[in-house]
């Protein structure tokens, strides 16, 4: 929507009635509440779908770093920048590039005494 | 020949403190908690206080368990996947966190925040500066 567009729609809600007024604002901020609502469950679909792939993956990718789209593989790499790298020639710009843990994985905190 | 690194964000912490300490939300769904964490490059991963898990509505055993090893013995924590944010940066990361209810420190290791982070330290000063790989 133009910016225009908005200042046309706002002159016009400034016209309104008290309870009109207030029943915009209610249709706008379930509006906003719904689309919010939306975009979670996008994502975090999103997320089950690249815990499902990195379970069934591990062996095989295990101590790589990978870049996914949800549950399709992008590339690999050594590091994050290789992984991210394989994500960028893919066109994909929001990837998700993370290291994989392989099923005997150890790691290391430091700094305890 | 000097060389040079380029960063998009500074902040600075209390050199007075013990390690250096950034402060961190972690987000899930609607859910976001907001702590202090330090930077620990001796650390192969992110570990959290478990509490942290269950302020963001997770169950945390429905994580991968992994085994940490310290000077001092071992741990178990659990892998998740969550949004990982502080400053002007945002990434989704699979990050640990501990099994012992006791566990209380918060570290940022090197998978989901030092593999990904450009980082510059003047440590007298307690200043930081950083940058993300791919975002500059």
């Amino acid at each position: 929507m133009s910016v225009g567009t908005l200042e046309i729609i706002k002159k016009q809600a400034v016209e309104l009635t008290l309870q009109e007024k207030s029943a915009l604002a209610d249709f706008l901020l379930e509006e906003v509440e719904s689309e919010r609502r939306e975009k979670i469950s996008a994502a975090e679909l999103k997320r089950e779908k690249r815990r499902q792939w990195i379970n069934l993956n591990r062996q095989k990718y295990g101590g790589m770093y990978v870049a996914l789209d949800g549950d399709e593989l992008l590339g690999t790499g050594a590091n994050y920048a290789e992984a991210f790298e394989a994500a960028r020639n893919a066109g994909v710009k929001d990837a998700f590039v993370d290291f994989i843990a392989p099923p005997d994985y150890v790691g290391e905190i430091g700094g305890f005494e | 020949m000097p060389l040079t690194l380029t960063f998009d964000e500074f902040t600075e912490y209390d050199a007075g403190l013990p390690g250096i300490t950034l402060s961190i939300k972690l987000k899930l769904s609607d859910k976001t908690v907001k702590f202090p964490a330090k930077i620990d490059t001796g650390s192969t991963d992110c570990v959290f206080s478990r509490r942290f898990a269950a302020e963001l509505g997770l169950t945390i055993e429905d994580g991968e368990r992994l085994r940490f090893e310290t000077a001092a013995g071992g741990f178990w924590a659990y892998r998740h996947e969550i949004t990982v944010s502080f400053l002007s940066f945002e990434f989704d990361a699979n990050v640990c966190f501990a099994e012992d209810e006791n566990f209380s420190r918060n570290i940022l290791g090197r998978h989901g925040f030092l593999d990904r982070m450009i980082l510059g330290l003047v440590d007298y000063k307690g200043n930081l500066y950083l940058a993300k790989y791919g975002e500059q």
